[in-house]
C-alpha cells in the first residue's frame, strides 16, 4: 500500500515534540507561565542528564526559552515556552487528533 | 490530550507547587486565636487579647514563609502559574478583602454595639453570621487554589460557631463553649497541615548533585 504524504495524517506529526520525554515536557510547560529544572525534574521524572538533552533540543528548535539565574548562591534554570513553542505544541495536539481520528474501527 | 486534561494538569500543577501543608498550619494558627481570644478577653479584653495575638500569627507567618523558602522549594522547585490561574488568584483575593472588609465592619458593629447593650448578642445570630462568613470564605480559597480540603475547613468552622453558640446560649458549657470547639477543629486543620508536609518532604527528596540544564 503507497503512502501519500499529502493525505498521511501522520505526516504532520511534530517529530520533535512527539518524543516522550519531549512531549512531557512541552505538556507540562504548557499549562504553566515557567518553571524551574528542580519542578520539572520532579514532574516528569526525567533524570538530570535527560532533562538537560531534552530541553537543549527545545530550545534549539525555538520552542523553550532558557533562563539561567541564582537563587541565593545557587544557579537556577527557569524554562518557559516561547510562543513559538505554545504554537508549535497547539498545532501537534490538533495533529495528534487528526490522525487518532484516521484510525481505522 | 484534551482541554479538560490540559485543565486537571494545571490544577494537578498547581497544586503540587503550593499544598505543602505549611497554609494550613497557618489556618490551624488563625483558628486556634478564635479558641484563645475568648479565654483571655476576661482579663484583657476583645481589643487587647487581639493586640497580643496578632503579633503571633504575624511571627507564625513569617516562619512558615522561612520553611518554604529554604526546606519546601529547594526540594518542589518552582513555578510561575499561568495566567488564567493568576487571574482566578487576583479575583478571589479582590473578593475575599472586600469580604473581609464587610464581615469586619459587622464585627466591629456587634462588639461596639454589644458593650453598650444596642446589640443584642445572645442567641445564635451572632454565631450563624460568623459561620456564613467562614464558610464563604474558605470556599473562595477553595475555588481560587483548587484545593477542596480548604472548603471542608469552611464546613468544620461554620459548625463550630453554630455549636458554640448553642453550647454558650443552653448553658451547656463553662465558657462560651468556643475555646473547646475551635481548639478542636484546629488541631485537626493543624494535624493535616503537619501530615501533608512530611509527606510532601518525604515524596521530594533534595536533588542531589543537579546537572546544569
Amino acid at each position: 500500500m503507497s503512502i501519500n504524504r499529502d493525505t498521511d495524517p501522520l505526516s504532520g506529526i511534530d517529530p520533535v515534540i512527539h518524543a516522550p520525554a519531549r512531549l512531557k515536557l512541552m505538556t507540562q510547560l504548557y499549562v504553566v507561565d515557567s518553571a524551574d529544572a528542580t519542578f520539572l525534574v520532579n514532574e516528569t521524572g526525567l533524570t538530570w542528564g535527560n532533562l538537560a538533552t531534552h530541553v537543549r533540543k527545545l530550545e534549539e528548535h525555538g520552542y523553550v526559552a532558557i533562563d539561567k539565574g541564582f537563587r541565593g548562591r545557587k544557579p537556577r534554570t527557569v524554562i518557559s515556552l516561547t510562543d513559538r513553542g505554545r504554537s508549535a505544541f497547539q498545532a501537534y495536539r490538533s495533529s495528534m487528533q487528526a490522525a487518532l481520528n484516521h484510525l481505522p474501527e | 490530550m484534551s482541554d479538560r486534561d490540559l485543565k486537571a494538569l494545571e490544577r494537578r500543577t498547581f497544586r503540587t507547587a503550593t499544598d505543602d501543608g505549611l497554609w494550613d498550619v497557618l489556618i490551624a494558627e488563625a483558628v486556634a486565636m478564635f479558641a484563645v481570644i475568648p479565654l483571655l478577653s476576661d482579663s484583657l479584653g476583645y481589643v487587647g487579647s487581639s493586640a497580643i495575638l496578632l503579633p503571633v500569627a504575624l511571627v507564625t507567618y513569617l516562619i512558615i514563609r522561612s520553611v518554604r523558602h529554604h526546606v519546601v522549594i529547594p526540594r518542589l522547585g518552582t513555578v510561575r502559574v499561568g495566567i488564567d490561574r493568576r487571574r482566578r488568584l487576583r479575583r478571589s483575593g479582590v473578593a475575599l478583602l472586600l469580604f473581609n472588609a464587610f464581615a469586619s465592619i459587622i464585627g466591629l458593629t456587634m462588639a461596639l454595639g454589644g458593650q453598650i447593650g444596642w446589640v443584642d448578642r445572645s442567641g445564635l445570630t451572632y454565631p450563624f453570621a460568623v459561620s456564613i462568613i467562614g464558610l464563604i470564605a474558605f470556599s473562595l480559597g477553595a475555588y481560587a487554589t483548587s484545593i477542596p480540603r480548604y472548603a471542608l475547613y469552611g464546613f468544620l468552622l461554620a459548625a463550630t460557631s453554630l455549636l458554640g453558640g448553642w453550647l454558650w446560649q443552653d448553658d451547656l458549657a463553662g465558657r462560651d463553649g468556643y475555646p473547646v470547639w475551635y481548639g478542636i477543629v484546629a488541631l485537626i486543620i493543624f494535624v493535616v497541615g503537619i501530615a501533608r508536609f512530611a509527606a510532601s518532604l518525604r515524596s521530594h527528596p533534595l536533588p542531589q548533585d543537579p546537572v546544569t540544564v
